[in-house]
């Protein structure tokens, strides 16, 4: 398993297409979700340890969905990405179990180094040796 | 044993012998005894008995000198025998106006009689004269001839002294009698011995109608003849010494008059006897009779109106209290007597001066009447108030009070609604003093009548400046008078307005022209049946801001949560633009391309920049932009402090 695959959940598809050129770009394999029940139903299905949620979700919230996450998943590294400051705080992000926190627009650069600084992670903590999932 | 037996018969006669010579000698010796007092009865038995009687006793010889003169004699005298010895009687004893009858004596008992009996008086040494009662004798010699004569004579100076007295008294007593404007009587065996012409007169008799005809249970009363029999059987039996008393008699033609009698017991003709004064009082009962009905009629009044009556005499210092004035305390008639000490004692120990104060100044005419109102001991242990009000009615001539009537008012229920509404309204002050809302009263005519120390503080103006001031010329500003004037006279009149009841937010004006708004609640109460407004105001100067600031702030958070939504809208845009560039400029060759976009990058930047301190903000706070003009001031971290 040496693809390095990121699941990317955000109600607009303009961000989701923009996203998703980037990091393919940049070597990475991108699933995307348009809403909280979709990436969960993927999560489902395939095993992804990078990820970056949008909170502000039609139905679930991605507070609530990365909870939910947790429930299965304590390794897999999962960023959020919001434009919304003041309803959810860093705190609330942090209890929930979130690893980063970015505030849109968010500087493509600092995802980029986000995503390549969550694999090396996962390759030191060699996580899919062991087979987790 | 013969021998002595004989011995024995021997002894016996000779004791007998011995005892008749015994006997013998006895006899002689008693003889001789009554020989020897015959012997002295012949010489001495004469003079000692002249010498023991206490009658006068003189003897003299025909010419009048003195021969003998007892003791008796000599010691009422005051001589001694031998200066009277040998003197001559007429001469020396007898004073001159009875010196010529008594030589008339002499004579007779010289020539012609045995035996005189006459008066006359003795001279004593030191000049008194002493009446005597003289039996005279004469003595003759076997020829006829007068040997001497003597008298034996009786002091009867003070028996003549204490019959003259006697004499003397009965007139003084006829006089007194005949002319006493009093009646008199003496009364023996219940039947009249003596009247006057005074009480003949009362009964309505001719004094000889009375004397020894009419009896005392004739005249008197039928229905009060028990008492005056008994006092009349007590005086007879010594057992009263004198006795004054009233009864009514029956006079002649059957007129019922009041009769006074002093009277007390004597002796008249050697039998018990009663003597006494009789006053006809009907006149002055009539007149006490009068005044007492008129008493009993005003006590009547008086006590029909719930007041107990006292009546005070200052001479007996005796104190009547009528029968309400003790069942107001509690006490029954019999439980209290007549002296002022039953009242005395009953007043409160801290009432007790200020009482004896009024009392002095009505004694002094400084009041016209004496009014105090005190506590007064029950029976039952408990005080009642009072309220002593009396009048001087008699004045002596030295202008000291001789009596006194008052009455006494049961006031304990109304002292103790005073007492409770002193102690209402002390509360009540108490309540308003430390209230920190203002607490404002208003007459009926729209004056001032309460103002309490918050509404000092509000408002400014003191209590004294507050009081009598026209309520709403004072306090409201000016666009509400016209509103206060047309409804006032509406107040005034029913005691009721629109406001009343209600809470209302107004403006009132301080006394330095502030004007601050105020929570007026507005009540009625009923003084003297007219209508008060209570005002209740509270300042809500602050209050006020409070609610603005809320009012602002509210206005503000939803505004900054407005400005978030949107910058959360903004957001979404500026990040596929931000993405969008960078996948440009990660493409383009052409460096003047690259340049561009990272101007355009830069710019994008600075609205993400923005939109975050949008959304950061949570406090609403401004700064001077160009002048005068407040602007938002966005520059501030969440936590409200700014950067």
């Amino acid at each position: 398993m040496n693809e390095k695959k990121i699941l990317i959940v955000d109600d607009e598809v303009a961000i989701l297409d923009m996203l998703k050129e980037i990091f393919t770009m940049h070597g990475y394999q991108i699933v995307t979700a348009g809403s909280a029940e979709k990436a969960l139903e993927i999560l489902s299905n395939e095993s992804i340890m990078v990820m970056f949620l949008d909170l502000k979700l039609p139905g679930m919230s991605g507070i609530d969905l990365c909870r939910q996450i947790r429930k299965d998943n304590q390794i897999a590294i999962i960023h959020a990405l919001t434009g919304y400051v003041n309803v959810f705080g860093l705190l609330e992000c942090r209890t929930a179990g979130f690893d980063d926190y970015f505030i849109k627009p968010a500087n493509t650069k600092i995802l980029l180094e986000a995503a390549e600084s969550a694999f090396k992670k996962i390759e030191r903590w060699k996580v899919d040796e062991y087979d987790l999932m | 044993m013969k021998n002595s037996s004989m011995t024995n018969q021997k002894l016996l006669e000779e004791i007998s012998i011995l005892k008749q010579r015994i006997k013998n000698l006895e006899l002689s010796e008693i003889d001789h005894r009554h020989d020897e007092e015959a012997l002295r009865k012949e010489g001495d038995f004469g003079a000692a008995l002249v010498e023991a009687s206490s009658a006068f006793f003189v003897a003299m010889d025909e010419n009048g000198t003195i021969k003998l003169m007892n003791g008796s004699m000599l010691d009422a005298l005051g001589y001694t025998l031998e200066e009277v010895i040998g003197k001559d009687y007429l001469s020396m004893l007898v004073p001159d106006r009875d010196k010529e009858a008594l030589s008339e004596i002499f004579i007779k008992l010289i020539t012609e009689t045995e035996q005189t009996i006459n008066e006359n008086r003795v001279l004593t040494k030191d000049g008194r004269e002493l009446l005597a009662e003289w039996h005279g004798r004469a003595v003759r010699k076997p020829d006829g001839n007068l040997d001497y004569f003597f008298g034996v004579g009786t002091d009867i100076t003070e028996r003549r002294r204490a019959e003259e007295a006697l004499r003397e008294s009965e007139q003084k007593f006829k006089d007194l009698a005949e002319k006493s404007v009093a009646g008199i009587y003496l009364i023996q065996d219940g039947i009249f011995k003596y009247v006057n012409l005074k009480l003949a007169q009362i009964l309505g008799y001719e004094i000889d109608e009375i004397t020894d005809k009419i009896f005392v249970k004739d005249v008197v009363f039928p229905e009060d003849w028990p008492v005056v029999e008994e006092n009349m059987r007590k005086r007879i039996e010594g057992e009263l010494g004198s006795l004054h008393y009233e009864f009514r008699v029956v006079t002649k033609n059957k007129e019922v008059k009041n009769a006074e009698i002093y009277s007390s017991r004597t002796v008249y003709q050697g039998k018990p006897t009663i003597i006494g004064t009789y006053l006809d009082i009907t006149e002055r009962k009539k007149i006490e009779n009068a005044l007492r009905e008129s008493e009993a009629r005003w006590q009547f009044a008086l006590e029909g109106s719930g007041d107990g009556v006292w009546d005070w005499d200052a001479a007996s210092n005796h104190v009547f209290f009528s029968g309400r004035w003790k069942a107001m305390l509690g006490y029954a008639e019999q439980e209290i007597g007549n002296t002022l000490d039953e009242w005395d004692r009953r007043v409160h120990p801290d009432d007790k001066a200020g009482v004896y104060a009024d009392l002095e100044r009505h004694f002094r005419h400084e009041t016209a009447h004496y009014e105090n109102e005190h506590r007064m001991l029950c029976k039952d242990g408990s005080y009642k108030w009072i309220l002593d009000r009396g009048k001087v009615i008699e004045w002596a001539q030295d202008g000291r009070p001789t009596r006194m009537i008052g009455t006494h008012t049961d006031i304990t229920d109304r002292k103790q609604a005073e007492t409770a509404l002193l102690e209402s309204e002390a509360r009540l002050r108490s309540i308003t003093g430390s209230a920190r809302d203002g607490i404002i009263m208003m007459d009926p005519r729209g004056a001032i009548s309460y103002w309490n120390p918050a509404a000092e503080e509000m408002l400014g103006y003191s209590q004294d400046e507050a009081i009598g001031k026209n309520l709403h010329e004072l306090l409201a500003p000016e666009r509400y008078l016209e509103a206060h004037r047309s409804a006032f006279p509406g107040f005034m009149r029913t005691g009721q307005g629109s406001a009343i009841g209600k809470t209302l937010e107004l403006a009132a004006r301080r006394k330095d022209g502030h004007e601050i708004p105020v929570d007026l609640s507005l009540s009625v109460v009923s003084l003297h049946g007219e209508p008060y407004a209570v005002g209740i105001l509270r300042d809500i100067t602050s209050r006020k801001r409070a609610e603005e600031e809320e009012k602002h702030s509210e206005k503000l958070s939803a505004a900054l949560e407005m400005a978030g939504a949107i910058c959360h809208e903004l957001n979404q845009p500026l990040q596929v633009i931000s993405g969008r560039i960078d996948l440009l400029s990660m493409e383009s060759k052409d460096d003047r391309i690259r340049k561009t976009l990272e101007i355009i990058s830069d710019q994008v930047s600075r609205i993400g920049a923005i939109t975050k301190k949008l959304m950061g903000l949570r406090k609403y706070s401004n700064r001077t932009y160009a002048g005068t003009m407040k602007i938002a001031n966005i520059d501030q971290t969440p936590e409200g402090g700014a950067q």
